[in-house]
């Protein structure tokens, strides 16, 4: 049971049983983002998933008991592979590889052991048996690197999954700070609120742009505070992080909100509104104007703003230009042509924009991570260990020498990574010197 | 049409011709068909890198300066060059035909792949601000050289698989560099993820996040570690390890392709 468990044979069932929880975790995290681009919510097979606790793959008692029993079994694995290095016993002579043969001199089988090992030495560590029935048997193996390169890459799995293990003592989280202003607290995944020991300012949030009009760069300049005392200022960018306290925060995302003053006429009074983004206008009993959006320029014709205005019989949606008197002035007849500019949608009201201001909001992503290290700590070792087994060899030999008829013959296997190969020239030259042709 | 995309299609023609005269050479048993193939491909290689390195190059000349792997043209062009890098580079002088008439039909489908599909954007653009790393280079080269080991060995898979049914003595060599190709494809692509959890580490806060092409390239990385531990056990390869490199292959076929089609954070590429 033990022996079967701490095989090659289960590792490989683990393995594939991860890869292919995998596949269910990505097919599952796709089915829940299919599900609320439609609307559809919770259906049958959600609810299946949910019993099963498969609904979050990746964190549910499934996948985690597989990892555990991965590195059971890479530790039972490890232990087995250990003793067999360090215990006395040597394999024994591969008996289904064809084994190269000479016909020795008239010396005693000792002298010629003696002899082979003084030749495997240079370069083999060299572990001798003493006679059996089958005459004299010398086993040589080149290998320790090769050895110490498993050892590590199977290590640095347990020790990564270790890491990984104490990552769920961090926290990972968002906040959403508009400029100017501070927060001292962030928001778990759950939408949970976590309080910080300290504030964090937004300066500024800005943008930079290439000609053809994608996004450079986002930076947001912050300042951390304690009792409304600057303790330090940073710059975030996107792939530059900024650790404070501990903690590592990212430039995520961003949002623009803007707002606008809007002056509204129905004909016996003007007047002033500020509106911002989504905010409704009520105008009378049946209608009302919504503010789509609010942009700074719209397509390089100045400040404008979006308007829905919403009458029980539908919607009519303009855009509010500040420039439109001056508009009409260069291009007699624009009203006519584009009725989406026209400031009258739904008379006797008639809207004119004032003024527009836009503000960002920058978006941060907080995290900690105490498991970081230990994860780095295996990533290091994952790739000493990969580039050791690959990239050293592993070069065994076998030496029998037993009687035959009146005379002694030495027979030798030589493996390399696993594969019978020839020795190379020195060491076959050697053996070859103490046969009698 | 800008000059190194017409290189481009010079290259896949190269790549085409090349597989023909090489198939030609394994019927005909010439040695005029292989010498041809063999300098067809190599030209066509060349020529492959010099393309790449003029849209390098001309990166700068934007302003813009960038490694050519910054969207899913780019990096179906680098992937081609890979495949080719790794099988004309892996076989030695007399096993050389047999990797190459393996990996030029799969270069070509991607070059051709690159060319003619839609929605494939082969106008070099700047880079959006989560690509701007020195990762990028690191992480994506090394990604895209470990699927083209992979690629190149479960392919030479298919091939021991041909030669064992004929019982030809062809049929080891090839199984030996099939695993040599996924040995060395296991290398590069373990540092390409571990290249990719330090970048994610530094770009999202987090070395790994779930991300779908993440996950799939652990899924692929799997499938490669359970191919050679099906190896290491059988004590060599043998048809069972073809299949699973063959499942191997088809992992990293869908993290290519098939992950782009669900939400992720790699979808530029």
């Amino acid at each position: 049971m033990q022996s079967t468990f701490f095989s090659l044979k289960t590792a490989v069932v683990l393995l594939l049983s991860i890869a292919g929880m995998s596949i269910l975790g990505t097919v599952v995290s796709g089915l829940d983002g299919g599900m609320q681009a439609q609307g559809t919510g919770i259906s049958g097979i959600w609810r299946v998933l949910d019993v099963l606790h498969l609904a979050d793959t990746y964190h549910s008692p499934w996948f985690i008991g597989l990892a555990c029993l991965l590195g059971l079994n890479l530790t039972g694995c490890m232990y087995r592979r250990v003793r067999k290095i360090t215990q006395k016993r040597i394999p024994a002579f591969p008996a289904h590889m064809k084994a190269e043969e000479f016909i020795l001199t008239d010396k005693a089988p000792e002298e010629f052991l003696e002899t082979c090992t003084g030749i495997l030495r240079k370069r083999y560590r060299v572990k001798k048996t003493s006679g059996t029935s089958e005459g004299w048997l010398l086993y040589a193996e080149r290998q320790r690197l090769r050895q110490a390169g498993t050892f590590l890459l199977h290590a640095s799995v347990l020790i990564i999954l270790s890491g990984v293990a104490l990552g769920a003592l961090g926290f990972d989280a968002t906040l959403e700070i508009p400029e100017h202003a501070t927060t001292d607290r962030v928001y778990l995944k759950d939408g949970m609120a976590k309080p910080l020991d300290f504030q964090i300012r937004c300066d500024t949030f800005d943008v930079d742009y290439y000609t053809n009009g994608m996004p450079k760069e986002f930076t947001t300049r912050l300042s951390f505070m304690r009792a409304n005392r600057i303790i330090r200022q940073a710059s975030l960018r996107v792939n530059h992080p900024v650790v404070f306290e501990g903690m590592h925060i990212y430039q995520a995302s961003y949002r623009t909100d803007g707002s606008a003053l809007i002056k509204v006429v129905d004909g016996k009074r003007l007047i002033w509104v500020r509106a911002e983004q989504g905010q409704i206008i009520p105008l009378n009993t049946a209608l009302r104007a919504r503010v789509m959006r609010v942009e700074q320029d719209l397509m390089h014709l100045g400040p404008a703003v979006q308007l829905a205005v919403e009458a029980i019989n539908g919607a009519h949606t303009v855009w509010i230009l500040r420039d439109i008197e001056r508009m009409r002035e260069h291009m007699p007849g624009i009203l006519e042509r584009i009725p989406a500019f026209n400031p009258s949608p739904v008379p006797p009201y008639t809207f004119a924009l004032a003024s527009v201001e836009t503000r960002f909001s920058t978006g941060l992503a907080v995290n900690s991570d105490p498991g970081a290290p230990v994860a780095a700590m295996g990533g290091i070792l994952l790739m000493t260990g990969t580039l050791l087994i690959f990239l050293t060899p592993a070069q065994r030999i076998w030496i029998r020498i037993g009687p035959l008829g009146g005379s002694q013959r030495l027979s030798f296997v030589h493996t390399r990574n696993g594969m019978q190969t020839e020795p190379d020239r020195e060491l076959y030259q050697a053996l070859k010197s103490l046969s009698k042709g | 049409m800008s000059m190194d995309t017409r290189i481009m299609g010079l290259v896949t023609a190269l790549y085409m011709a090349a597989f023909f005269l090489l198939v030609i050479y394994s019927i005909a048993r010439g040695r005029i068909w292989k010498n041809i193939g063999l300098t067809v491909a190599v030209g066509g290689f060349a020529l492959h890198t010099i393309g790449l390195g003029m849209r390098w190059l001309a990166s700068y000349r934007l302003g813009i300066g960038h490694a050519p792997l910054s969207n899913l043209y780019e990096s179906l062009v680098f992937f081609a060059w890979a495949i080719v890098l790794i099988g004309l580079g892996i076989a030695r002088r007399r096993t050389r035909s047999m990797t190459a008439v393996y990996s030029m039909p799969a270069a070509a489908l991607l070059m051709a792949y690159a060319s003619f599909a839609p929605g494939i954007d082969s106008t070099i653009q700047p880079l959006i601000p989560a690509l701007k790393s020195n990762w990028l280079a690191i992480h994506v080269m090394t990604c895209f050289l470990g699927y083209a080991a992979f690629v190149v060995g479960s392919l030479l898979g298919i091939g021991y698989l041909m030669k064992r049914k004929q019982d030809s003595s062809d049929a080891a060599p090839i199984g030996n560099m099939a695993y040599q190709c996924i040995a060395i494809g296991f290398i590069l692509f373990t540092f390409g993820i571990l290249t990719g959890a330090v970048w994610a580490y530094a770009a999202w806060g987090r070395y790994w996040g779930w991300d779908p092409k993440e996950t799939w390239a652990l899924i692929t990385w799997l499938a490669y570690a359970a191919t050679l531990h099906v190896r290491l056990r059988d004590g060599g390869i043998n048809p069972k390890v073809v299949g699973m490199a063959l499942f191997g292959l088809a992992c990293i076929l869908f993290t290519y392709f098939g992950v782009n089609y669900l939400q992720g954070l790699h979808s530029y590429f």
